[in-house]
């Protein structure tokens, strides 16, 4: 046995490179706008924020609650079911050997449909409970966290309009978008499938 | 080692008494053989002790105290201190019969259900304190039945004493298999609950251990040869940057002229097409590695639907032992090919035709000791069950050494009966003949003494083997036995089958379902009544639209039109379909419960493409064709044109009746006031279709299987798309009571059935949807 401290590895010049970058002084433009950030006030109380998948579907703004969104996949090929597919439910996916139940969701909510010939940019997987729905949708917006302040109860007209299936209303990207009441949105899809 | 930390303790316990139930009714039967053996009352002893030691850790008393009698009698056994007498063993198969059943009762009904059979406990302990009964055994067999008592249908004579559930054996005692939970689907699908006591069934399935361990070494293999492929797409991607700059150092010195330059250049691009080939040696590598483990993996996985032969079958020795003994005779029940893997959906829906054909063989087939004497033949009886794989397939053969079937007999039958005339009956084949037993309703009691009992209820026989693709036959020697072969597929969860496709899809036909794929001419095409058949084999064969059928508009059909031919016995038909797209083995998978049952769909299925595809119910689509072609609602291809939409005339009404009787009074009623009327045999029938088709009006009956006229009532006012369909109840039952409760269920009338004889049924239709 020996005291010796074990030799340390020479450093890199990668590392060094680094070190230099991140020790860097920073410009006047860098602190105004660190400034600026840590000056928004931040509610970091629990629950008081709301991670939701903003995606684009039927010329809306559509939210699904990030613990509900299961993934998003690229789009793939539906096979109707004959005597129950639909407007709203269209048919069966494979994705990675599972079968999914794929909806309209521009039907189910009553938004503007999808041309013929406008395949869609993505499907969404959602999952409440146990059950999982696909639905397609024009493009993926992200990941958003919005604050529960900015949330607001959507009024009783879009509740009806869009099948009573809108949990809240939020401002994403400068827009409104409807986050998803995903219970509801199921019940509504497994009614479209008997 | 297996976890199986995800159960409860009731859960563990029920595993493991049914392992040792097995065992202890297995091992009785064989010390009843061999009384003098003790060595085989040991394993009994120490079963017992297990059980014991098992109910008093999850606390169940009457388990404990059953089984510790049980223990104590084998012991004294053991010790010589008493013999293993008839009367004794049934004893101890009454105790073993008793603890399986404790066992398959749900935890919290336990105390409950323990009280009402105290009784129960208190005997069967008593018995097996007292001294062991006489061994006269004899005298308590009941005689042998006359001619007429064993021509009843054995269904309808169940011994008293057989064991109420069947006992499973224990694969192996080196390995404990694993309990795999499978999660439930997450909605309900239909509107009746499944039983509650199914449930526990249902979710969870047994795999052998040394298989589940396999899968998993081949899953971590299969991430092992994933981790590969980025380090190849790197070393190919270097060889890209190589070759790129082999071909710039190439371009450079032809520019220049440099003839050493050039031939440097030259070496470069050699070598980076060495290196190329290597990597592409490597990545060749890496294909077949990971096609070979993910074929494997697959086979592990199918592999896993399989379990030994003997557990569908292994309550059969105590049920021959049973039936013998009531019957008054001696038979020796053989199993050959316990070990063979079936898989486990076959094994199941084995159980009962297997368990009918022995209980036959047994009642029927068998002559009585005396009757066997006079032959010549020995006092005993054998009865062999045999499974083997035979040519791809699983041939499972029930054989006794019996009277056999007089081949003459069903001759007669067929003649008499009118099911051929005289002189083509002459000249029925043996086997055409014995064809005859699996027709419905073929036995009579009369007959049944004239043919040795065979024929009753085996239709059903032939129904559940041929829904698993399979075929059953008859082989017979007047005098010397018979023999019942019953060939299957080897598992249920690949299937053969042709694709082809429907309205720009593709769908799966069962091979073994279809009778031919055909590519039709213009000139193989006629005409008859205005619609389109087409000749196969000398028999005209009328088309319909697989588009139309499934939904979907019309087939746009070429020059040469391809043909599904779908038949059975009563007609075949031809399914056009737009192509056909070659056969292919499909992984069979269930279609999401969500979806109800879809009619003319069985299950869906992935493609080698990766796309989903459906599995045609060929069944299901022939019965729905007849239904359907039959009530006018859908036609055959016109000549003019396709043509096959459905055809809505008048108003429709959908009669719920499971009278055959008052359905037809009712559907002629109906027509004759000129409604389009469509028919269901229960109230689940009536619910599906509502939900399936369009229709104006319900007429539903109270008193029916399944689901009965109120729960059918108030399922269809559940339903928004419903709130308005106008619902009459008819029923037999007049009292104000239940009329009352029609009518609060959601029916807008409530009549009986003396209203056919007046005018108020017809007049209650009128008012209700209006003139047809």
């Amino acid at each position: 046995m020996t005291d010796a401290t074990p030799e340390l590895p020479a450093r890199s010049a990668e590392v060094d490179g680094l070190d230099a970058l991140l020790s860097r002084p920073l410009s006047e433009a860098d602190l105004d706008r660190a400034t600026a950030e840590l000056a928004v006030p931040i509610d970091l109380r629990e629950g008081s924020r709301l991670s939701v998948l903003a995606v684009r579907a039927g010329g809306e703004l559509v939210a699904v609650p990030a613990a509900e969104a299961c993934r998003v996949i690229a789009p793939t090929a539906v096979h109707r079911v004959p005597h129950r597919s639909n407007a709203v439910f269209l048919g069966i996916a494979n994705h990675d050997g599972e079968i999914l139940l794929c909806a309209s969701i521009e039907a189910a909510l009553g938004l503007a449909p999808r041309a013929a010939d406008a395949p869609p940019g993505a499907f969404v997987v959602a999952e409440h409970g146990r059950e999982r729905w696909a639905f397609g949708v024009d493009a993926v917006v992200g990941v958003v966290d919005v604050a529960e302040s900015a949330l607001r109860s959507p009024p009783l007209t879009v509740s009806a309009a869009r099948s009573g299936c809108v949990r809240t209303l939020a401002r994403i990207e400068g827009g409104e978008a409807i986050v998803l009441d995903v219970g509801a949105l199921f019940a509504l899809l497994r009614g479209a499938t008997s | 080692m297996t976890d199986l930390g995800g159960f409860s303790m009731h859960e563990l316990f029920r595993a493991e008494v049914e392992t040792h139930c097995a065992a202890l009714s297995d091992g009785l039967l064989g010390l009843e053989g061999a009384p003098e053996d003790l060595g085989i009352i040991v394993p009994l002893m120490r079963a017992a002790h297990s059980v014991k030691g098992a109910a008093r850790i999850v606390g169940i008393d009457a388990a404990v105290t059953v089984a510790h009698h049980m223990e104590d009698v084998l012991v004294h056994m053991q010790k010589g201190q008493e013999r293993a007498t008839r009367g004794r063993i049934d004893q101890l198969l009454e105790g073993t019969d008793f603890l399986l059943r404790i066992s398959k009762v749900a935890e919290h009904e336990i105390p409950e259900w323990s009280a009402v059979h105290a009784g129960e406990v208190n005997a069967i302990t008593t018995a097996l304190a007292a001294p062991p009964p006489a061994p006269a055994a004899a005298a308590t067999v009941p005689p042998a039945p006359s001619p007429v008592e064993a021509s009843v249908p054995s269904e309808s004579t169940p011994p008293t004493s057989s064991p109420p559930v069947p006992v499973a054996r224990q694969e192996s005692p080196r390995r404990v298999d694993a309990v795999v939970q499978r999660p439930m689907p997450a909605a309900e699908p239909a509107p009746q609950p499944a039983p509650a006591a199914a449930a526990p069934e249902a979710r969870s399935v047994r795999v052998n251990a040394d298989n589940l361990d396999r899968m998993m070494q081949l899953a971590g293999e299969s991430m092992v040869e994933g981790r590969r492929s980025p380090a190849l797409r790197r070393a190919l991607a270097a060889v890209r940057t190589e070759l790129v700059r082999a071909r710039e150092s190439l371009e450079g010195a032809l520019r220049r002229g440099d003839p050493q330059r050039i031939a440097a250049a030259r070496d470069a691009v050699a070598r980076a097409e060495a290196a190329l080939g290597e990597r592409i040696f490597e990545l060749e590598g890496f294909f077949r590695r990971t096609e070979e483990v993910s074929t494997a993996l697959y086979h592990e996985v199918i592999g896993s639907r399989m379990r030994p032969f003997r557990e569908g079958v292994a309550g059969f020795p105590r049920m021959v032992r049973d039936v013998s003994r009531q019957l008054g005779k001696d038979v020796a029940l053989e199993i050959v090919g316990s070990d063979v893997p079936v898989d486990r959906d076959i094994l199941a829906r084995l159980e009962a035709p297997l368990n009918h054909i022995v209980r036959n063989a047994v009642d029927h087939g068998i002559e009585g000791p005396d009757e066997r004497l006079a032959r010549g033949k020995p006092a005993q009886a054998r009865v062999v069950l045999e499974a083997r794989h035979h040519a791809g397939q699983l041939q499972v053969r029930v054989v006794d050494d019996g009277r056999g079937i007089d081949p003459e007999g069903i001759r007669r039958k067929v003649v008499e009966r009118g099911m051929q005339p005289a002189e083509l009956a002459a000249r029925l084949g043996e086997r055409e003949l014995y064809d005859f037993l699996f027709l419905p309703g073929f036995s009579t009691a009369k007959q049944v003494t004239e043919i040795s009992g065979r024929g009753v209820g085996l239709d059903v026989v032939h129904q559940m083997v041929t829904s698993t693709a399979g075929t059953v036959r008859v082989e017979s020697r007047p005098g010397a036995g018979t023999a019942f072969v019953l060939q299957l597929p080897l598992t249920l969860s690949v299937l053969r089958a042709a694709l082809v496709e429907v309205a720009g899809e593709p769908y799966a036909f069962p091979l073994a379902r279809i009778e031919r794929v055909l590519r039709a001419g213009a000139d193989a095409i006629t005409a008859s009544q205005g619609r389109l058949q087409c000749d196969v084999d000398g028999r005209a064969v009328g088309l319909v639209d697989g588009a139309a059928l499934f939904g979907f508009g019309d087939t746009a059909r070429g020059a040469a039109t391809s043909v599904v031919v779908l038949g059975d016995e009563a007609g075949m038909v031809g399914l056009v379909v737009s192509r056909f797209l070659g056969e292919q083995d499909l992984v069979v998978r269930t279609l999401d419960p969500r979806l109800g049952k879809v009619p003319h769909i069985a299950a869906a299925a992935i493609l080698d493409n990766g796309s989903p595809a459906l599995i045609v119910d060929v069944d299901d689509t022939l019965a729905s064709l007849r239904k359907q072609l039959g009530e006018g609602t859908f036609a055959g291809i016109s000549v003019t044109a396709a043509s096959a939409a459905p055809v809505r005339a008048s108003k429709r009404i959908l009669v719920a009746e499971d009278s055959i009787t008052v359905r037809e009074v009712e559907r002629q009623l109906l027509l004759r006031m000129g409604y389009d009327v469509a028919v269901a045999v229960d109230g689940m029938d009536a619910w599906n279709q509502l939900r399936a088709g369009r229709f104006d009006m319900l007429v539903t009956d109270i008193d029916m299987p399944r689901m009965n006229g109120i729960e059918l009532v108030r399922t269809v006012r559940a339903d928004p798309r419903f709130a308005h369909l106008p619902i009459a109840v008819v029923s037999y039952k007049d009292r104000e009571e239940d009329r009352r409760a029609g009518l609060e269920a959601g029916a807008n009338a409530y009549l009986t059935k003396g209203s056919f004889r007046d005018q108020s049924f017809a007049s209650a239709v009128t008012e209700l949807v209006g003139a047809p």
